[in-house]
């Protein structure tokens, strides 16, 4: 059997159709990059291959590529999130589309393997977000003889095609388009910042001003959500495992604590660091009763679930996100979305503005490897320094806000990545 | 005698009204207070209110203070059966209320509430009070006071009191600054981007978000939108407002050249046509006009709809609107309160404060409405002060008190330069 979709039904794709319409107008990044490659179809005579959610705002990505010349195959590499009318919609514009929502690990696997084999020849590039498709690639050169380069877009990804490189196994440039301050500050920062707070609200309903709120982390996920959180009143402390980190969150005017002495007093407590056991057994018997507890970094494992559950007597399911744990000791926490990503379980994830900057990233990506992957060699790649300001100039262009040009001078020192605070710094861990 | 819809429903009503009070430590403390002192034994209070878990909770605090209840709802849409079921079984007030009801029935929960023959009136609405004045003149002579929750409500029975109708003294609520600050400023700041959120799913950080009115409510909106990373400018008509929207660091300009700005326009002005048509017609295409004053009269929604071309819904109350100049605006909750509309009314942490003062008040009248004379009377410092304690000492919070030298000081005529 074959998750090809084809021949879907009419209103299905009319209300694909109008989901992508909606969508558009949110992204004009991207609009503005079609329009200019709509002309020229510089990607005439490409393949690509694409694994990412099937979004609405996935498909105005993929509409770009189509317009731009592009023959496109794309999957949505998840059990649950394609949309299936935004599938409908593409594959009536002839794109081929894989999968549906409501797959088994298996099945997803399968569409990712037909994605893969969708084209006679195979693929010439690959946008993946996960790298399934690198991985399937790489495990079956044959399906892919005239392969180029492909994009990347996480950082757990990225760091597994370094190991691929180093074991010599990677035949092919991929480029990371996750680290770049563009992708950082409004996806990290500002779109999960404004996401986390909005599903911690969604899901408890609580007054945020005047509560004690605790932010474990403060990289860019957990500085957006520190920001916000003091923006709707919140009474905000700060922990950090890094002594930059610190400095920085010191600086921004939030009060720095160890752990065990912030927790105390906290009346919600968010972990987004992106390391497991952040909060175990000895700061939970911290807290104090009633605290809400969530979580908004990579995975499930923040909070040491199994710790909360020792200590639990009971649970109560109090609102659909909540869940209430009575503690042995009489005490009671409230754990939002099983300690899972509260943003995507409560509130909705990312705003299509924030896709606009991720995705425009992505598409500039594949046009400069069309364009010129000849140049790479097999191994992970960063996007140059130019491409980051590029797309924060087409942002600014989008929102109507004018700066001077800087100087070639000035160009040369913004873009060099030695100056302190220039585009070419990465803040990391 | 009661009128609920299900009286099985109150086990779910009764974990929610819990749920509520343990985020209402001021009401909660009150409540033990009362249980003690009984201030309210051989009263019989009549409540016409929204029938909600906070308001559970405040009937809990009157009840365990001594008093009979009876209450009705103010708005049957409010009615929330379940918590109606568990005032009624395990609070012990004589409920009237039914949620989506008809007028008719409506009118026959008034009368039953009334049949109490209430000593303490607590409305939110004036509906109590101008049917008693109206129509049940008999039971005046037992009224000691009452209360009334809203800005609407308040100036009902200000009418009443100018016409020289009104025959008992009634506390406003709503001039408390333990209310307003808390319901107006923080509340109405917090569920307009809550709303505005569940309903767009836009991102405000790097947005123009333009707030009509800069009054209690609107603060809080400016507030919370520029900590949502929003840039704000404001628009008002009263030039004081005005001037401190500056100082606080916002931009101020007129309607006309802000509706060419705005991405967001929030209306919180208790007017009507605060943004009108020919605005609309100004501004960039795709811009999000939502409302959070009382009364939906504050954006132009008919003339809207009358010259619109096309219409689309893109999401739950989120309707786009085209425009005959190619341009679209949208329009949130078809212009009624967003907060309430597209998120959920106002949190309990906000109401503790709004029904502690609202008690509080209750009480004094009960110790001293026989000698307070008819009319709108504001609600003495030292309820406020002390509501507003209760609340410090529920964050945590201490504060410093003044020194016999400075109290003496300060209570001097006679020092000065
Ligand atoms: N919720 C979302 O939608 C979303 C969006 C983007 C990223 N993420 C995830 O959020 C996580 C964080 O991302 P980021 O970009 O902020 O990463 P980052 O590396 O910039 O920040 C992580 C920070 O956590 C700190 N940290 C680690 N362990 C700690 C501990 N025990 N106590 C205190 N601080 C500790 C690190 O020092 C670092 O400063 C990642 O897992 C990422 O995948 C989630
Ligand atoms: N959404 C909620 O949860 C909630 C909560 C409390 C009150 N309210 C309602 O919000 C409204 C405002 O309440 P408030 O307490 O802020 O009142 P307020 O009187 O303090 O503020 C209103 C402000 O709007 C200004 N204004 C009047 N007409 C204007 C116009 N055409 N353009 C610009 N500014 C104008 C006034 O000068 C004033 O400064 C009322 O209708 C009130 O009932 C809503």
């Amino acid at each position: 059997m074959s998750f090809r979709v084809t021949r879907p039904p009419a209103e299905l794709v009319e209300l694909g159709r109008a989901a992508l319409d909606v969508a558009r107008d949110q992204m004009p990044v991207l609009a503005g990059i079609r329009s200019e490659v709509a002309g020229t179809r510089p990607l005439q005579a490409q393949r690509v291959a694409g694994c990412v959610h099937l979004t609405k705002e996935t498909g105005v990505l993929v509409e770009l590529l189509v317009a731009a010349g592009a023959e496109v195959a794309w999957t949505g590499g998840d059990e649950v999130s394609t949309q299936d009318e935004v599938a409908a919609a593409l594959a009536a514009e002839g794109v081929e589309v894989f999968g549906r929502r409501g797959m088994t690990t298996a099945e997803v696997e399968q569409a990712v393997t037909e994605t893969l084999g969708a084209f006679q020849d195979g693929p010439t590039l690959l946008v993946d977000n996960g790298t399934r498709l690198i991985e399937a690639a790489l495990s079956a050169p044959g399906t892919v003889p005239r392969l180029v380069a492909a994009t990347e877009k996480t950082t757990e990804g990225c760091r597994r095609v370094r190991e691929w490189a180093e074991q010599g196994r990677l035949r092919f440039p991929v480029v990371n388009v996750n680290d770049l301050v563009t992708k950082w500050e409004v996806d990290n920062t500002y779109g999960t910042g404004q996401s986390t707070v909005d599903g911690i609200v969604r899901a408890t309903g609580v007054l945020l001003a005047g509560k004690r709120f605790v932010v474990v982390g403060f990289g860019q996920v957990g500085r957006g959500v520190a920001l916000r959180a003091r923006g709707m009143g919140a009474r905000v402390v700060v922990c950090c495992r890094s002594a930059r980190t610190a400095v920085r969150a010191r600086l921004a005017g939030f009060p720095v604590l160890p752990p065990h002495e912030a927790l105390v007093g906290a009346d919600i407590v968010c972990t987004a660091t992106g390391y497991p056991d952040v909060l175990t057994g000895e700061h939970l018997d911290a807290l104090p009763g009633g605290a809400v507890l969530c979580n908004t970094g990579h995975s499930v494992t923040e909070i040491n679930l199994a710790d909360l559950a020792e200590r639990t007597r009971e649970t109560k399911r109090i609102r659909p996100h909540v869940q209430r744990h009575i503690l042995h000791d009489g005490r009671h926490v409230d754990l939002l979305s099983g300690g899972g990503l509260i943003n995507l379980d409560a509130a909705e994830g990312n705003p299509s503005e924030v896709m606009d900057i991720t995705f425009a990233n992505q598409a500039l990506a594949v046009l400069d490897l069309a364009a010129g992957a000849d140049r790479l060699a097999p191994g992970v790649h960063e996007v140059p320094a130019e491409r980051d300001e590029d797309v924060a100039r087409r942002k600014l262009a989008a929102m109507a806000v004018r700066i001077d040009a800087p100087t070639p001078e000035q160009l040369e020192v913004l873009t060099s990545g030695g100056h302190p605070g220039s585009l070419g710094e990465r803040s990391g861990p | 005698m009661s009128m609920v819809r299900d009286l099985s429903l109150a086990d779910e009503g009764a974990l929610k009204i819990e749920f509520a009070g343990r985020r209402m430590p001021v009401l909660q403390a009150l409540t033990e207070r009362f249980a003690e002192t009984k201030p309210f034994v051989g009263h019989r209070i009549a409540g016409c209110l929204h029938v909600t878990t906070e308001t559970a909770n405040m009937c809990k605090a009157l009840v365990a203070g001594g008093a009979e209840m009876a209450l009705c709802a103010s708005n049957p849409l409010s009615t929330k059966d379940d918590v109606a079921a568990s005032i009624q079984r395990d609070i012990g007030a004589e409920v009237f209320a039914i949620y989506g009801c008809d007028r008719d029935t409506f009118y026959k929960q008034v009368q039953g509430t009334l049949a109490v023959k209430p000593t303490i009136v607590i409305d939110d609405g004036a509906d109590l009070t101008s049917t008693i004045h109206n129509d049940y003149t008999e039971l005046l002579g037992d009224i000691v006071g009452g209360t009334e929750v809203t800005s609407t409500g308040v100036l009902r029975i200000r009418n009443m009191s100018n016409a020289g109708v009104l025959r008992y003294p009634v506390f406003p609520t709503n001039d408390a600054a333990t209310k307003h600050l808390f319901d107006n400023r923080y509340g109405t700041g917090q569920n307009t981007i809550d709303g505005i959120l569940r309903a767009t799913n836009m991102l405000l950080a790097g947005s123009t978000f333009v707030v009509v009115g800069y009054g209690w409510c609107g603060r809080g909106v400016a507030m919370r939108a520029r900590g949502m990373g929003a840039r704000v400018i404001v628009t008002e008509v009263d030039p004081v407002r005005a001037l401190e929207a500056v100082l606080d660091g916002l931009q101020v300009m007129p309607i006309a050249e802000a509706a060419e700005l705005g991405d967001f326009f929030v209306t919180v002005t208790g007017n009507r046509d605060a943004v009108t048509l020919e605005h609309m017609q100004r501004m960039k295409d795709g811009a999000v006009i939502a409302n959070s004053g009382h009364f939906d009269v504050e954006i132009a929604v008919e003339a809207l709809r009358g010259a619109a071309v096309g219409r689309r819904e893109l999401r739950p109350n989120c309707v786009e609107y085209r425009l005959p100049n190619g341009r679209a605006v949208v329009l949130l909750a078809e212009g009624r309160l967003v907060g309430q509309s597209a998120a959920e009314a106002h949190p309990a942490e906000v109401m503790d404060m709004t029904f502690a003062t609202q008690s509080m008040a209750v009480q004094y009248l009960v110790s001293n409405g026989k000698k307070m004379e008819p009319g709108v009377h504001p609600i003495p410092r030292e309820i406020e002060n002390e509501v507003a304690t209760a609340k410090l000492d529920a964050y945590g919070v201490r504060i410093d008190e003044l020194s016999e030298g400075q109290h003496q000081y300060l209570n001097d005529w006679r020092v000065g330069t």
